[in-house]
Formats: C-alpha cells, structure tokens, sequence
C-alpha cells in the first residue's frame, strides 16, 4: 500500500466527514466563551510577582525561627485573603524522576514557584476559582515542547473519578526535565468571583450536596437554595435546539443540572417538560 | 474584524466604547479564536466518544491559550492549539475535566446525538488496524489524516523537531501498512503492536 493509499483510507475514516460538528455551534455560543475566557484573570505580571515574594521574605524568616509551628496563618497586605504558609508542596525522589504532590492547595502560588525554583525546574503552578468540589484538584495543565514526559496522577488512585476526599494532585516529573510547565490548581472562589473550574452541582460541598435534584420543580430546588444561602440570577432553557438565558423560570420547570457561576451563585439547567 | 471582547468590555460602562482603543491582547486573542475555535472543536470531536463533552475541553484549550497568549507562536498558532487539546485531552481520559460555566451555550449546541452509518468493511478493517496502533501512533496519524497537518506543523503540535515529526510519522505509517497487510493476508484479528507511547 503506497504513502497516499494509507493516508486516503485514514481520512475516509474521519468520523465527522458528514456531519460537521461546527455547523451546528451558534453564534451565541462562540461568543459567550469568547467573552467570558477574555474576562478571567490572566497570569500576574513578573514585577508583581515579585513584590510578593518581597512581601513574604519576612513572614519566612518569622517562620523559621517558629520552626515547631506547622502552618503560619498571616495576613498578606493588599489582600483580605489569608494564607496558610506551610510547606506548599511535598518533594520525593523516585530514581530518575521527582514526585511532587500539592499538600497545601490553599497556599499562594508564588509559594509553589519559589520552590520548583529552588530545584532549578522551570515549571510554575497557579491557582484560580474553582467550586468547593474541584478545590485542590488539578483541573487544567500548559507545557512547553517535551512536557509529555510530565505524568498527572492523584493520591489515592482514582479519587477524582469517584469524588473522595482528600484528593492530592502529584506530578512525576524527570529530573533532568529542562521544559516548561504551567500546572493550575482549583482554589476557593472569592466572593463574586467568576468560577473556571466547577464541579457536579451535587457534589461534595456544592451547592446541591446530597440532593436529588433531577426532574425537582424549579420552586423546590430554589427553596433548597435559598436555605443553603445561593441565589439563581439565571437559567438556560433549551428549546428546539436554541438555548436562551432568561432571568426567570415559572416553578414549575423542571430542573435538569446546573452549575455554580460564582461562589454563592447558581446557574440552573430547566425545562418545562420533564 | 469586530473586536467582541473590546466591545463588551467597553460596553460595561467602564469606558466608553469610542474612546478607549481596543486591547491589543484582547484583539489578538479574538483573532486567534475566531479563526481557530471550530478547527479545534473538530479535533476534539473526533478523539471523544460523547460530541457534546467537547465543549468543556474546548474552552479548557483556549482558556490555556488565553493564559499562555505570549507563548502562541504567530506562524504555527492553530498546531500549538492542537497540542495543548491533546494535553487537555488526555486528563479528560483520566477522568480530570471540569465543567466549565463558559461552555454551558456550547454544549447545549453539541447535545444532538449525530446520525451513525454503518461503514463499508474496508473501512471497517481499517479502523480496527487503527484501534491496534498505540495512541501516539494512532494520533500521529489522524493529525495528518484528519486535520491535515504537514510536517512542519505537526511537530509544532508535538513539541518536537520537523526531522524528528518526519521519523516519527514514517514509523507510525509503516506500522500501520504492516498491521493492514498482516490482516489482509491471514484474515486474522492483530495482535496490539508495539509503538511510540503519549
């Protein structure tokens, strides 16, 4: 069979040669991804960075003097937020490679870069929004040319399938790996933040945790909310394939899923039919 | 072209839209969307077994992208995008996607169930030799098959060097032309061949 023969039979296999899942992708849509990935924060530039690690080198040395305390809770200036300052990432050595496990996904990430500096590994962690049940999780990963040889686990085996906690990210990178590497990590939302990772809406510490929502009237999902302390600023509604966004549902919809749009915020899935 | 992401920000009443000069890094991430969005939808489409999981990943690739924008290289943009798929892709096999609220339009639009024909029985044995190859061979392949890469721009996919793209490809052609004719002559099922590993 020639060169040509070869690649002519693969491509009668592409399995959307008759229908192009584009086609069916509204404007709207494409739109609103666009829009909403070009509100999400984009990576702190360097000089800031490093003003933040300025800011920390003292709380560092407080924190080697206190050798006996685990974990250091400060305030960082110009940010409300606390930080625990603990040891950010576990390093062991596994023959030719390093396993780097994320203990403490509440940490600043300028904390995490510091230390994968330190092995002279130029792979850097960030951390964004995400909902309670992805946080700590490593939802998302950038690289560089040869970062295929970087393998993403988690501790125990299996646990962000089935939903356990706790849940460790670990990274097994070579040792002499000279590439570059962006690694995300879900954090807690802030309030009125944007989520970019979420979660089953009834998922461990989610808004609708333990409850059957599927096929509920819109009325009874919403007095779960409300007690739970979430609000709906929205919903989608599809209806012969055209999805609309309105601000309001009658109770009577039926709910189909949902998902948490910012940190006290749920958008819900409905449907007037069941 | 319109500049959506300006507009709408501008929009926002923050500034006004006549006045403020649209984000250049706004403006270049908008291009490279626009021009990419539905390339990259397919190739996601093609590699999952349920179309309407593609609308997370896809805005997984250009949520990477829009965080790495400094790091597109400008000539071989849309094969950097199939890389980073690739890499979202294979933590969706291990069971790592979230669900993304930026994708919730899209995945409506993808909820169709698409039409399955039964394909003639060439193609069924070729795509059962397809099945045996290992996942790098087989994605080597489907990149120049089905996206249409030339070299040059599959080792921009794969982070290699072109000689070291060519190589591979080669291989990987020459396997399955092995596996093809091996199957064809014994009318026997392959065994899974060994390959070039993701």
């Amino acid at each position: 069979m020639s060169k040509h023969e070869t690649l002519d039979l693969l491509r009668s296999l592409d399995p959307i040669a008759d229908d192009d899942p584009a086609a069916a992708v509204q404007d709207d849509s494409r739109q609103e991804m666009l829009t909403r990935i070009g509100q999400t924060p984009t990576p702190q530039p360097i000089a800031r960075k490093g003003a933040v690690r300025r800011r920390l080198v003292p709380v560092l040395v407080v924190g080697t003097v206190v050798a006996a305390a685990a974990v250091l809770v400060v305030e960082r200036p110009g940010d409300a937020r606390q930080e625990a300052l603990g040891p950010a990432l576990s390093f062991s050595s596994e023959g030719d490679y390093l396993r780097v496990r994320i203990v403490d996904p509440e940490a600043d990430s300028a904390r995490y870069n510091k230390e994968f500096k330190k092995r002279h590994l130029n792979i850097t962690l960030e951390l964004m929004p995400g909902s309670p049940s992805t946080v700590g999780l490593s939802p998302a990963a950038g690289f560089g040319p040869n970062s295929d040889n970087i393998e993403q686990s988690e501790d125990p085996a299996g646990c962000v399938a089935a939903g356990t906690f706790p849940c460790v990210p670990q990274f097994l990178i070579p040792k002499n790996y000279s590439g570059e590497a962006q690694l995300v990590i879900s954090r807690a939302a802030r309030p009125g933040e944007d989520i970019q990772f979420g979660g089953r809406i009834d998922g461990r510490g989610e808004a609708l945790q333990g409850v059957k929502f599927k096929n509920m009237r819109v009325s009874q999902v919403l007095a779960i909310l409300k007690q739970r302390g979430y609000t709906v600023p929205e919903y989608r509604v599809t209806v012969d394939n055209y999805t609309s966004s309105p601000k309001t549902v009658p109770g009577t919809y039926f709910v189909r899923d949902g998902f948490l749009h910012k940190d006290k915020e749920v958008i819900l899935f409905a449907s007037a039919k069941r | 072209m319109t500049h959506l992401l300006t507009r709408t920000r501008t929009g926002s009443g923050e500034a006004s839209p006549v006045s403020e000069p649209p984000d250049p890094r706004l403006a270049r991430f908008e291009t490279l969307f626009t021009c990419h969005h539905d390339d990259v939808l397919r190739y996601v489409v093609r590699r999952l077994d349920v179309r309407e999981d593609a609308a997370d990943l896809v805005a997984e690739t250009f949520l990477v992208a829009w965080r790495r924008l400094d790091d597109v290289p400008d000539k071989q943009a849309l094969p950097w995008l199939y890389g980073v798929a690739r890499r979202v892709l294979a933590n969706h096999r291990r069971g790592e996607t979230r669900r993304h609220g930026l994708a919730d339009k899209l995945r409506d639009d993808l909820r169709t169930e698409p039409p399955v024909a039964e394909p003639a029985l060439e193609l069924q044995h070729a795509a059962e030799v397809l099945r045996q190859l290992s996942d790098a061979d087989r994605e080597l392949l489907s990149l120049v098959a089905w996206e249409g890469l030339d070299t040059t721009q599959l080792a921009a996919a794969l982070g290699c060097s072109r000689n070291s793209a060519a190589v591979r490809l080669h291989r990987a052609r020459r396997r399955l032309e092995r596996l093809m004719d091996q199957t064809t002559t014994s009318g026997r099922q392959p065994a899974a061949v060994r390959g070039e590993h993701a």
